[in-house]
């Protein structure tokens, strides 16, 4: 559906870089017009691929918890359907999983491979989410 | 600016209630200094009369934010500066505190405002490389002297109580326990941080005043780049000395403590070393430089609130450079 939301975050942006050179404004007005364009075009760099990020993150971080080399740690399939549907939503609750598995895991071999399997998925998440950056990237097989 | 004239007028009742109308108190020059909603700082400058003499004194008002990264108490900034008067740290003067903000309308605290400025990127900004190593030395030795505070004969004992060897943990719980008050989401990445952070903490050998956010941003230079002051003392606490270190040379925060090949972190210890007679653990720095980043993560977490709940104007959140040095630090 065009325009997509970035495209309309950004020609906001463009119609306040125009106010933003209006000799009329205060200092104090002009700087924080300049912040509310600034952070405007920041959202706007995210908001397409936004839903693409959490999508993939709810995947990883769902198939991450369902076969957690802790057998008695893991999350059913049952439970996984019990989740909100909204991918939002969804990514906060998949995340408070992580971190309770986190807290439960045992300090064993089995123990330190599901922590170094979680560790590895939040740092392609980094990587990968549009908030963070202006490129993001996704994992490959290589990685 | 419409607000100065109701700060004005509180400052002159709330001086004169101090000095007595007989000193015949006199502000002017009110003005603040810095904009957005994150910071209440009022530079101004105090006429009275002293034993028949006219005096004058360029001050500042510190007072709470709305909401800032982290919250702390104006009260405890003001009985540091206290302690430290008569020590060889370079610090402001502590004057008056309106503890409650009955007077001054928000929690304030009054400070001598001294000379200088404040450079944040001085050590690897425009000067020669001989000048910004001389500052990097200068500052070390700043550190030290804050390192070396006989804290024991002050008030600062009981205000913070003494860690001892479990300093290192002291400072996770305070930290974990600001992220779980303050965070809006889970974050695992901190979770994981916090495990690791548990497990390898160092032992502290000595207790010593850390100021928690040493920066050339919070050093004032005078026009021969000689250090006027130390500011902002709002995080300080009794603790072990490599927090300072670890948070001066933790690698986020590189540009604004070392110099590629001509003063990088050894130097600063070595350096540290001879003027303190302190020794520097190498390996207590390293878990300290994760600290570092595990406490930007939670102060970036706590502006993210402070955001949502429409106290600051900037969105903050964990940046990209602190989730990826957190993540790759603690396997």
């Amino acid at each position: 559906m065009r325009p997509t939301i970035a495209e309309h975050l950004l020609g906001i942006a463009r119609l306040l870089d125009d106010v933003v050179e209006d000799e009329g404004l205060s200092e104090a007005s002009r700087q924080a017009l300049a912040d509310a364009v600034k952070q405007t075009r920041r959202l706007a760099g995210g908001a397409d691929s936004r839903h693409e990020f959490l999508c993939w993150d709810n995947e990883a971080s769902a198939e991450i918890l369902v076969t957690l080399d802790v057998a008695a740690l893991r999350t059913s399939t049952g439970e996984l359907d019990q989740l909100a549907d909204d991918p939002v939503e969804r990514n906060v609750e998949l995340r408070g999983l992580l971190a309770a598995a986190l807290r439960s895991l045992p300090k064993d071999e089995r123990g330190l491979e599901s922590r170094a399997r979680i560790q590895q998925h939040l740092r392609h998440r980094v990587d990968a989410n549009p908030a963070l950056n202006k490129q993001p990237r996704y994992p490959t097989e290589d990685d | 600016m419409s607000d100065v004239v109701p700060i004005h007028e509180a400052l002159e009742r709330f001086v004169t209630a101090r000095l007595g109308p007989d000193a015949q108190p006199v502000v002017s020059g009110v003005q603040r200094v810095t904009t957005g909603r994150s910071r209440e700082n009022w530079l101004f400058d105090l006429a009275w009369t002293d034993r028949g003499q006219r005096q004058t004194e360029p001050l500042i008002v510190r007072q709470d934010p709305e909401g800032g990264l982290i919250d702390t108490e104006r009260a405890t900034e003001f009985a540091v500066l206290q302690a430290l008067e008569g020590s060889n740290v370079l610090a402001p003067r502590a004057r008056w505190l309106d503890e409650t903000g009955t007077e001054l309308s928000k929690p304030s605290l009054v400070m001598s405002r001294s000379a200088g400025t404040c450079e944040y990127y001085c050590i690897n900004g425009e000067r020669p490389l001989a000048d910004r190593v001389a500052l990097g030395k200068r500052f070390g030795e700043l550190l030290g002297s804050v390192h070396r505070v006989e804290w024991d004969d002050t008030v600062l004992g009981t205000l913070f109580g003494d860690p001892g060897s479990g300093a290192a943990l002291h400072e996770l719980d305070r930290w974990e326990s600001i992220l779980a008050s303050d965070q809006l989401e889970p974050w695992p990445e901190l979770t994981l941080a916090g495990q690791w952070l548990r497990t390898h903490a160092p032992q502290n050998d000595q207790t010593v005043l850390v100021h928690a956010d040493f920066k050339p941003g919070n050093i004032l230079l005078d026009e021969n780049d000689g250090v006027t002051a130390l500011l902002d003392w709002e995080l300080a606490h009794l603790g072990d000395r490599h927090e300072d270190l670890g948070w001066v040379t933790q690698p986020l925060r590189r540009g604004e403590h070392l110099i590629d090949e001509a003063w990088e972190a050894e130097d600063l210890f070595a350096h540290y070393e001879k003027a303190t007679g302190l020794t520097v653990d190498r390996d207590s720095v390293s878990w300290w430089n994760v600290f570092a980043t595990f406490k930007t993560a939670v102060m970036q977490i706590s502006g993210l609130r402070a955001y949502v709940e429409g106290r600051i104007d900037e969105p903050y959140q964990p940046s990209g450079a602190v989730l990826r040095e957190l993540l790759g630090r603690v396997s």
